[in-house]
């Protein structure tokens, strides 16, 4: 099968020049192959793009969450087999792909040799690593313990870009307290201290630090008490989750959740975060909204501040937003948004973007809704260097970690990437030596296989009504259809929920610095890399 | 038929109900307490407690699992399920997949559509209420189902497939507010995680080293736990 590389085509002329030169030795049916010469335009292309500006205006960084490897040659062919006339979708790339620099990412915590995304973020906007379930402090304090903070914290790339006089942005689809979206602008020694009421009383920590939530929004007292000398102003935009850990736990504050069925709030202080924050920057044009129809009524040439939580909890998953109580924005709606609004500020700004759900369905063992979530994170990015100079920000699009998905079997080109494994064009499922037909994508680990169908919540499978534990069993897939949304995959090992993998991630770049991305590197870099490109500490 | 309450897939022998001859005003009734025989002997109790219009506790005993259900709407849920010997819950986020039945099965042990394709087949009186009696075949499953009338409250809820069942039998109805009051004030000191971030608690020992899935495992089984 001939690949279709339409996205290319054009470049497949700048290589012209390249190929002739080989036509004298090669055979021509070697170079005028459509893999010969899309090389040589890749080879093209990342010659005019080895010397691009090395200083940054913006920085805006994208993190999927748990979006390995696999998950993105997945999810490449999962979108290109969307794409009408595609050849198969494995040709296809998911759009920062073609971005000219790329490298490899070690991702391991201090303590953990397979990380989580406190101690991960934490490496990418502090430049140094930690341990796993801590962020804003190095790895001489240990997780839980507040008698180990003195003198280990640590700051951000996000807190010097305020003392820079940068604009700042954060966009999650998971709660805006959780660890990668906290990671750049609290410090803790637990990743669970989401809001007042987790710092339980009995533990170190109880009545010493600040929760995650109130860090949010004393963003710009807590710098300011960090450096003398400095006035910042605190985040321009925080869009995500998590409303649950800023307002009081009393039915008063309920936005989505009925009152009958008890408060939407976590917070046992009576604090309301949203409200203080208005009320700190009251004499700004500040926007704090909860639901689509709040958000698209915001104006961005005219908004100073944004702030909105849009779910109780984590953002839906993208497949299942349809089904939102309030309605949502999409990760792409909220990037475009935040730019606008960022972008306000000549000093240039730095915008952190997750997509925290890609790592919630892998962790509830569903393909289907971490590869939607993947091609939303994908479309993000697209409106992200669409709504910017390419010659003045520089994008990085990487993960935190990985996840133990697997994508194997001599499956045939073309297959459904979600299908079951067909080893010859045309042909049938191919059977295992178990006599049973298997499916092209896997998880090592987690709860196994359930079909819930046309479901699109991927949580829907941790439901012990719904999908009882399976992994470690086979299952006969022949009349199941496993390219649903609802369908979770076998797995081998029975765990209560899949975990993260140790394996390298990547990281793509595109502007000025991007050029340092390359080789095999630590998560660290990334810090250092955002720095170099658009310095906001000189020393 | 994919059952509303693993936990109740009990396979239960003969029980009687208890005598239950006092008099009480419905007005007073908040709930009812429901017991069965598990396969091994062991005698399982069930309280349906409806704290509010939209918010209705399960509280299993002894496998010490308390479920708060909450209504969002009539086919979206919540769940909050709660470990008791842990002092742990999960929360899960609504949806219309968490009772399959909708809030009427929620608060009333049946859903309204099942019990719609029940016939009836008699009437009774539990502590001066009138009851009425379903019977019937719906999906494979034979149910009997008695409800009080006036509060679409179970005294009485059999169902049977061809691969086992339960048997609930009203043990008391459920008059007293502060026994609520005393399970949710229990329930608000414990530490929760909400489910879609399981994978993210390695440091609890109860997720890591899959105690959670041990006991959805043994629950799934017969409905007993070992702690």
């Amino acid at each position: 099968m001939k690949p279709s590389l339409s996205s290319l085509s054009m470049a497949v002329a700048l290589a012209g020049s390249a190929v002739a030169a080989n036509a004298q030795v090669l055979p021509a049916h070697q170079t005028e192959s459509v893999w010969f010469q899309e090389a040589n335009a890749n080879i093209a292309m990342k010659e005019k793009t080895m010397n691009t500006p090395s200083t940054a205006k913006n920085i805006i960084l994208f993190v999927g969450d748990g979006m390995g490897i696999v998950t993105l040659t997945t999810a490449r062919i999962f979108e290109g087999q969307s794409i009408e006339g595609n050849q198969g979708g494995e040709e296809h790339e998911l759009y920062f792909e073609n971005f000219p620099h790329t490298a490899l990412v070690k991702t391991y915590n201090t303590n953990s040799q397979v990380p989580d995304s406190a101690g991960t973020m934490t490496a990418m906007v502090s430049g140094l690593k930690t341990d796993i379930g801590v962020f804003g402090y190095d790895e001489d304090t240990n997780r839980g313990d507040c008698d180990t903070l003195e003198g280990n914290g640590v700051t951000t790339y996000l807190e010097m870009a305020e003392v820079a006089g940068m604009s700042t942005g954060i966009v999650s689809t998971a709660r805006l307290t959780h660890a990668t979206p906290g990671a750049l602008y609290a410090k803790t020694p637990d990743r669970n201290y989401e809001d007042i009421s987790d710092i339980r009383d009995g533990t170190s920590c109880f009545g010493k630090i600040e929760d995650i939530a109130s860090q949010l929004i004393s963003l710009e007292d807590n710098i300011e008490a960090r450096f003398d000398g400095v006035n910042v102003d605190g985040f321009e935009v925080a869009m995500g989750g998590g409303r649950r850990h800023f307002i009081p736990k009393d039915v008063a504050f309920n936005v989505e959740k009925p009152v009958e069925s008890g408060a939407e709030g976590d917070r046992t202080d009576g604090r309301n975060l949203p409200e203080e924050w208005m009320a700190k920057y009251s004499d700004m044009n500040v926007a704090y909204v909860t639901d689509k129809d709040g958000f698209d009524a915001v104006d961005t040439e005219s908004t100073d501040k944004l702030f909105g939580l849009f779910n109780e909890s984590h953002m839906q998953y993208e497949a299942d937003r349809g089904n939102d109580i309030a309605g949502e924005p999409s990760i792409a709606e909220m990037t475009k948004t935040a730019i606008d609004v960022l972008d306000n500020n000549p000093n240039g700004f730095f915008l952190m973007v997750e997509s925290g759900r890609i790592d919630h369905a892998h962790h509830a063992g569903n393909y289907s809704g971490a590869l939607t979530d993947t091609v939303a994170l994908a479309t993000a990015v697209k409106a992200a260097y669409e709504a910017t100079d390419p010659n003045e920000t520089l994008i990085l699009v990487t993960a935190d970690h990985g996840h133990v998905n697997t994508m194997g079997g001599y499956v045939t080109r073309g297959n459904p990437i979600l299908g079951k494994a067909v080893y010859s064009a045309g042909g049938g499922a191919q059977p295992a030596s178990d006599g049973l037909p298997f499916t092209t994508v896997n998880y090592n680990n987690g709860r196994g296989f359930c079909d819930l169908g046309t479901e699109t919540n991927s949580d829907a499978g941790y439901s012990d009504t719904n999908c009882p534990i399976a992994a470690g069993a086979r299952v006969d897939l022949t009349n199941v259809n496993t390219t649903t949304a609802g369908y979770h995959q076998e797995a081998v090992v029975p765990l209560t929920s899949e975990t993260h993998s140790g394996e390298d991630i990547s990281i793509h770049a595109t502007g000025p610095g991007s050029s340092f991305v390359r080789g095999t590197v630590e998560q660290s870099m990334v810090f250092h890399i955002m720095n170099n490109a658009r310095p906001v500490i000189t020393d | 038929m994919k059952l509303f309450l693993p936990t109740t897939i009990l396979l239960s022998f003969f029980t009687m109900p208890l005598s239950a001859s006092e008099c009480i005003d419905a007005q007073s009734v908040i709930g009812v307490t429901l017991s069965s025989d598990s396969a091994a002997g062991q005698k399982q109790s069930l309280s349906i407690l409806r704290e509010t219009s939209s918010r209705v506790i399960y509280d299993f005993k002894p496998q010490g699992i308390t479920r708060v259900y909450l209504r969002y709407s009539e086919e979206t849920i919540g769940y909050e399920e709660y470990f008791n010997a842990e002092k742990i819950g999960v929360e899960h986020e609504p949806s219309p997949t968490n009772v399959p039945g909708g809030w009427s099965e929620v608060r009333s042990f049946i859903s309204d559509d099942t019990l719609g394709s029940l016939n009836k087949t008699g009437s009774g009186k539990h502590q001066c209420l009138e009851t009425s009696t379903y019977e019937g075949v719906v999906n494979g499953e034979t149910i009997k189902a008695t409800l009080i009338d006036e509060l679409n409250l179970p005294v009485l809820m059999e169902r049977r497939t061809s691969s086992g069942g339960s048997r609930w039998v009203v043990d008391s109805l459920e008059a007293n507010p502060a026994h609520v009051t005393s399970i949710s004030s229990k329930l608000d000191t414990y530490t929760t995680y909400d489910f879609a971030d399981l994978g993210d608690h390695e440091e609890e020992a109860f997720f890591r080293n899959s105690g959670y899935l041990k006991y959805k495992l043994g629950h799934g089984h017969d409905g007993d736990h070992d702690h």
